[in-house]
C-alpha cells in the first residue's frame, strides 16, 4: 500500500484532530481517574492537568500546522515537510505481512499463557523466520528447538527466572 | 595513610581480581547488548555470591558488569537499530545510519572510544575530587532539581526530527504514561481504571523495546530484510575504525560530554539515559555540520556514549562519600559493599583505605580491559550479524519477550510490549519521535517529585524557584537552550527551503 | 535426520514435564521455590530476601529464586503474593509495611490482616530519628518541645509516602500534637540527603541508612527504636516516654492456607539458618538484627500491631478499613 501525498496530509489532519479530542476528554475526566490515598497537602490532579493542558495546546498548534500543510499543497508550494512526504510516498507498506507479524506476536502471548514457553517458542521462531524469508526450513526447525531449550535453562541458571509453564499444564 | 593507598592500589593486581573484572565485563557486555536484559539484573543475581569472596574480587566484578552493561547497549544499537538499553537510544540514531552506509566499524569503534573516555574521565574524578563534588551534590534541593529537569526536557527539541510540536506531544504523553499506577511520592492511585495490572505502573523496558526495537523488526519483516546492512563490515579500513584525526577533532566534544555525564551522574536520581540525551542535544547544537550530524556521524555517537559511561564513576561519588546511592544500580552496588561489612559513608576512606583504593585501582583496570575485550568482541559480533536476517530478527523478538518477562514476570508487561510495538511503528510512519516519549517517561516522575517537594517546602509559593541562585541559573540555561534549538531549526528550515527552490528550478 | 529431530523434541518435552510436575507435601520441596520481594533489587529488604534464599537453598535442596515484583509502593508484590497458590512454592518476604500497613490504607487488592500466613520472623530492623549536626536538639524530647512551640516551622523529610517509617513518625507527631511540614521523598537515602543538604530538619530512617552518616558525624541521632551498643547515650522512644513499637521486622510469609507440614518445615529451616554465624554476619552487615520468632507467635504479634496501627490511622484519617 502506498501513501500518496494527499492521503498523507489528510491523515496528518485526522491525527491532530484525534489527539486533540482525546486529550480534551482526558482532561475533563481526569478527576475521576485519580484516587487520593494517604491524604496529604498536595493536590494530585494538578500536575497531570498541567501537562495535559500543555499537550492540548500543542495539539491545537499541530492541527493548525496540518491545515497549513493542506493549503500549501493545494497552492503547490513545496515545504521541506511536503518534500519529505513525496519521498515517503514511494515506499510501499506491506500491510499484510505486518499484520501477520503482529498476529504472531499476540499469538505468542496467548500461547505463553496457555502452553508455556517450551512449546510455543520453537513454533513462533519458525513462523517469524518464515515471514522473513528463510531457505533451509529443516535446519531452522532444529536450531529453534535447541535455541528454546538453551534459553530456558540459561534463564533459570543465569537470570534466575522460571519461564511460563502454561496454564493447561498446571 | 599514603602507604595504605599505595598498598591498596597494588593489591588489585592479582590474578583472581583481574579474572573477576574480565568476567564481569564479559557478562556486562552480554547482558547490556541484548535488548531487554540489562546489567542491573546480572548485578542483582550475582550479588549474594560476592559474599563468599573477598571484596577485591566481588566488587570489581560487579563494577565491571555495571560499566560494560552501559556500553553494551550500543553494539546492538549500531548493528541492528535495536538499542540494548535506554542510554543507547541516541547511539542508535547516529550509529545505525552509519552502519547502513558501510561505516559500521567506525560507529562501533566510536562508541567504544567514547565509552572508555567517559569512563576514565569520571573514574579520575571519583578518585581525585570525590569529596568536594559530594558536598556540592547534596546542595541540590528540590527547586534546583526541578529546574534541572526542565533543562533536560529541552533535549526533546533536538531529537524530535522535523516537528518540535510532535516531539513535545510525545514527551507530554510519556510524562502522562509515567503517572499510571501508584505515585511514588504521595501514594495516590492514578489512571489505573481499577485494573490490578496497571497498579504496578508501566515499565520502562517494554516501552523502550516496543517503541524502538519492534518497529525495526516490523520494518524488516515488511521489506523482507532486503535493504539491510549489505556491505561486509570491515574493521581495518578507513571506514572500519576511528582515525586518530577524528579523535583529535572531537576531543573537546568528548571532554564536554564527559563533564555533562559526570555532573548528571553525581546528582542522585537521574542516571545514564538523561545524560546521554543531554550530551547528544548539546553536540547537535554545537556541531559545525548540521547536515552530517542529522545523517549520522561520529559526533552523534561519541557524545552520548561518553556521557552515559561518565555517569558510572560519578554515581559512585555520593555512594562512597555519603553512603547514598544515586540510582538503582548504585543501590544494588551498595548492597555489595554492605554484605562485605564495608559501610559506604564518610569514614570509609579511613576505615577501609586499602579496599577503597583497591577498588579505585580496579576501576582503572576495568577501562583498560573493556577496551580490549570489546575490540575482541567486535569480531564475534560481526559474525553474528552475518547470519541470515530471518534468524537474527526472530531471535531478537524472542529476546525482547524474554527480557520483558524477566522484569516482573508478568505477562501484562509483554502485552504492553506489543502495544508499544504497534504504537512505535505508527509513530515511525508519521514521524512522531519515540525518543521524546521515552525521555518524557523517564524524566516525568522526577519532575513531578521535584515539583511536589518544592511546593511542600514553600507552602505553595512559586518564589522558591527564584530564591536559589542555582535554580535561577538553570532556568536561564533552559531558556537559552530553547532559544538556540529554535534558531537552529529556523536555520535548517531556511536551508532546506533554498535547496527545494533550487531543485524546483 | 528425522529421527534426530524426533529425539531432540522428545528430550525437550521430557525435560519440561519434569520441570513442571507437581508434588505432595511430604517430599516438599520437589521443585524450585519463588520468594516474592515487593521492593526493588538492591534495597535492604531485597538483600535480606536474597541472603535467606541462598542459605535456605542449602537446607531445602531446591533453588529458592527471589522475584522482584515491584510497583505501587510494595502493593503489586503484596497483592500478587496474597493471590498465589498456597502450595508452599510461592513465599513472600513479609514486612511491617506490606503486611500491616497496606491492608489498612488501601482498598485495592483486597488485602486484610489475614491475607498471609506467617511462617517465621527472622530479623528485626532498628530505626532512628536523625537531624543535622547543627540542630539545636540533643534528644527527641528537645525536638518535641521546640516543635510544639513553633508549629509549622520545621520540615520532616518523609522517606516514602507508602512506607511504614513515614506513617510511624507522622503518627508519633500526631500523638504528641506536633505540626510540621512534611516533604515527600521516595527513599530513605533521599531523605537522608535532604537533611544533609539542609533541605529538611528531621527524618526517620532504618539503621542501614543512617549508621555510617552518624558515625561520620554528618548527622545527629536523636532517638532509636531499640537501644544500640554503638550509641549508648541515645535514648529509645520508650525511654523518653513514648509508647509503642518502633522497630520493623522481616519474616517469611505465605499466602493464606499454607499446609501445616510445609509451614513446620520452613520454620525449622529458618530457625536453623538463624543460628548460622555466616547468615547472622551477612544480615547484620546490611543493618538487620537476627531475631527468630516462630509463625504462631509472630501471627499474634502482627495482629496486635494491626489493631494498634488501625486505631492510629483511623485517628489520622488515613484508614480505609
Amino acid at each position: 500500500m502506498n501513501i500518496s501525498v494527499k492521503l498523507r496530509i489528510i491523515l496528518e489532519i485526522c491525527i491532530s484532530c484525534f489527539l486533540l479530542v482525546c486529550y480534551f476528554l482526558f482532561c475533563v475526566f481526569q478527576g475521576d481517574m485519580i484516587e487520593q490515598t494517604l491524604s496529604l497537602a498536595l493536590d494530585q490532579t494538578l500536575f497531570p492537568r498541567a501537562i495535559t493542558i500543555t499537550v492540548i495546546i500543542m495539539c491545537f498548534l499541530l492541527f493548525y500546522d496540518s491545515i497549513r500543510l493542506y493549503n500549501n499543497h493545494k497552492k503547490g508550494i513545496i515545504t521541506p515537510e511536503i518534500h519529505e512526504f513525496y519521498e515517503c510516498s514511494e515506499e510501499t507498506i506491506p500491510v499484510g505481512r505486518i499484520l501477520a507479524y503482529l498476529g504472531i506476536l499476540f499469538g505468542y502471548l496467548i500461547a505463553l499463557y496457555y502452553i508455556g514457553f517450551m512449546y510455543s517458542t520453537p513454533i513462533v521462531t519458525l513462523c517469524i523466520a518464515g515471514l522473513l524469508g528463510i531457505k533451509r526450513i529443516f535446519l531452522a526447525a532444529i536450531s529453534s528447538v535447541l535455541f528454546t531449550v538453551f534459553l530456558y535453562y540459561a534463564s533459570f541458571y543465569g537470570l534466575q527466572i522460571i519461564l511460563p509453564g502454561g496454564i493447561l499444564f498446571e | 595513610m599514603i602507604e595504605d593507598i599505595l598498598v591498596g592500589l597494588v593489591s588489585i593486581l592479582n590474578p583472581a581480581s583481574i579474572a573477576a573484572i574480565a568476567f564481569g565485563l564479559i557478562v556486562g557486555l552480554l547482558f547490556g547488548s541484548i535488548p531487554g536484559i540489562s546489567g542491573i539484573m546480572a548485578i542483582s543475581i550475582l550479588l549474594p555470591l560476592t559474599f563468599y569472596v573477598s571484596p577485591l574480587v566481588g566488587i570489581p566484578m560487579l563494577l565491571g558488569i555495571y560499566k560494560a552493561g552501559i556500553y553494551g547497549g550500543s553494539i546492538t544499537a549500531v548493528l541492528l537499530n535495536t538499542p540494548g538499553a535506554p542510554p543507547a537510544i541516541c547511539t542508535a540514531m547516529s550509529g545505525f545510519p552509519m552502519a547502513q552506509r558501510g561505516q559500521a566499524g567506525k560507529a562501533l569503534n566510536a562508541a567504544l572510544v567514547g565509552s572508555v573516555y567517559g569512563d576514565t574521565f569520571s573514574n579520575l574524578l571519583l578518585i581525585l575530587v570525590a569529596a568536594p563534588i559530594s558536598y556540592v551534590a547534596i546542595k541540590i534541593g528540590p527547586a534546583e532539581q526541578f529546574c534541572l529537569i526542565l533543562l533536560a526536557l529541552t533535549v526533546v527539541g533536538s531529537i524530535s526530527g522535523n516537528s518540535i510540536l510532535k516531539g513535545m506531544i510525545c514527551a507530554g504523553f510519556g510524562i502522562l504514561l509515567s503517572m499510571v499506577g501508584v505515585s511514588g511520592v504521595s501514594g495516590a492511585i492514578r489512571f489505573t481504571f481499577d485494573s490490578d495490572y496497571l497498579l504496578a505502573g508501566i515499565q520502562l523496558i517494554p516501552m523502550v523495546i516496543g517503541l524502538l526495537c519492534l518497529p525495526e523488526i516490523i520494518h524488516q519483516v515488511g521489506t523482507c530484510a532486503k535493504n539491510y546492512i549489505t556491505e561486509k563490515i570491515d574493521l581495518k579500513s578507513e571506514n572500519g575504525r576511528l582515525t586518530w584525526k577524528e579523535f583529535k577533532q572531537n576531543f573537546y566534544l568528548l571532554f564536554r560530554s564527559s563533564v555533562i555525564g559526570s555532573i548528571i551522574g553525581a546528582m542522585p536520581g537521574l542516571g545514564a539515559s538523561p545524560a546521554a540525551f543531554m550530551a547528544y542535544s548539546d553536540a547537535q547544537r554545537r556541531t559545525k555540520d548540521q547536515d552530517a550530524f542529522a545523517k549520522g556521524n561520529v559526533e552523534g555517537i561519541l557524545a552520548p556514549e561518553s556521557a552515559n559511561n561518565a555517569t558510572t564513576g560519578s554515581a559512585m561519588i555520593p555512594l562512597l562519600t555519603l553512603g547514598i546511592p544515586g540510582d538503582d544500580v548504585t543501590a544494588v552496588l551498595m548492597g555489595a559493599f554492605l554484605i562485605q561489612g564495608i559501610t559506604p559513608g564518610p569514614n570509609i576512606f579511613f576505615e577501609h583505605t586499602q579496599v577503597v583504593y583497591g577498588i579505585f585501582g580496579s576501576l582503572i583496570i576495568c577501562d583498560i580491559l573493556l577496551y580490549f575485550i570489546a575490540k575482541f568482541g567486535f569480531k564475534l559480533w560481526i559474525k553474528i550479524v552475518d547470519l541470515p536476517r530471518s534468524l537474527i530478527f526472530s531471535s531478537v523478538t524472542i529476546f525482547a519477550f524474554l527480557g520483558t518477562y524477566s522484569i516482573n514476570q508478568s505477562l501484562f508487561d509483554i502485552f504492553c510490549l506489543i502495544c508499544f510495538g504497534i504504537m512505535g511503528y505508527l509513530m515511525r510512519l508519521f514521524h512522531f519521535s519515540a525518543g521524546a516519549m521515552i525521555i518524557g517517561f523517564i524524566l516525568g516522575p522526577i519532575l513531578e517529585k521535584a515539583y511536589d517537594q518544592s511546593m511542600s517546602l514553600s507552602k505553595g509559593s512559586y518564589m522558591i524557584f527564584l530564591e536559589s541562585p542555582v535554580a535561577v541559573i538553570l532556568l536561564v540555561m533552559t531558556v537559552v537552550s530553547m532559544i538556540s534549538i529554535y534558531r537552529m531549526r529556523v536555520r535548517k528550515f531556511k536551508k532546506l527551503m533554498e535547496k527545494n527552490i533550487i531543485l524546483e528550478e | 535426520m528425522k529421527k534426530l529431530l524426533g529425539s531432540v523434541l522428545a528430550v525437550a518435552m521430557a525435560v519440561t514435564f519434569t520441570a513442571g510436575s507437581n508434588a505432595c507435601a511430604a517430599d516438599y520441596p520437589t521443585k524450585p521455590i519463588t520468594l516474592i520481594s515487593p521492593y526493588g533489587a538492591g534495597g535492604d529488604s531485597d538483600i535480606a530476601a536474597r541472603v535467606w534464599a541462598e542459605f535456605a537453598k542449602k537446607e531445602l535442596g531446591q533453588p529458592v529464586l527471589v522475584v522482584n515484583k515491584t510497583g505501587g509502593g510494595g502493593l503489586t508484590g503484596t497483592m500478587f503474593a496474597s493471590k498465589a497458590k498456597a502450595d508452599g512454592y510461592t513465599l513472600f518476604l513479609g514486612q511491617l509495611g506490606p503486611c500491616v500497613m497496606l491492608p489498612i490504607t488501601t482498598k485495592a487488592g483486597g488485602l486484610n490482616k489475614d491475607s498471609f500466613d506467617m511462617v517465621a520472623r527472622f530479623a528485626t530492623s532498628n530505626t532512628g530519628v536523625v537531624a543535622g549536626t547543627d540542630a539545636p536538639w540533643t534528644t527527641l524530647k528537645d525536638f518535641e518541645n521546640d516543635a510544639k512551640q513553633n508549629a509549622g516551622k520545621y520540615t520532616f523529610s518523609d522517606p516514602s509516602a507508602t512506607s511504614w517509617l513515614a506513617l510511624a513518625f507522622r503518627g508519633w507527631m500526631h500523638n504528641n500534637g506536633i505540626e510540621a511540614k512534611v516533604v515527600q521523598y521516595t527513599s530513605g537515602a533521599e531523605a537522608a540527603t535532604a537533611v544533609l543538604g539542609k533541605h529538611g530538619d528531621i527524618t526517620f530512617l532504618f539503621k542501614a541508612n543512617f549508621d555510617s552518616l552518624v558515625k561520620g558525624d554528618k548527622l545527629k541521632l536523636l532517638a532509636v527504636g531499640e537501644k544500640m551498643e554503638a550509641y549508648p547515650n541515645v535514648p529509645t522512644f520508650n525511654e523518653l516516654g513514648y509508647e509503642g513499637g518502633y522497630t520493623a521486622w522481616a519474616a517469611i510469609a505465605a499466602p493464606k492456607g499454607l499446609p501445616a507440614e510445609i509451614r513446620e518445615k520452613l520454620q525449622t529451616v529458618t530457625e536453623k539458618i538463624c543460628q548460622d554465624p555466616e547468615f547472622i554476619k551477612a544480615l547484620e552487615n546490611v543493618g538487620y538484627t537476627i531475631n527468630y520468632l516462630d509463625g504462631a507467635a509472630m501471627k499474634k504479634n502482627v495482629d496486635v500491631q494491626y489493631l494498634d496501627m488501625q486505631k492510629l490511622l483511623n485517628e489520622m484519617g488515613l484508614a480505609v478499613q
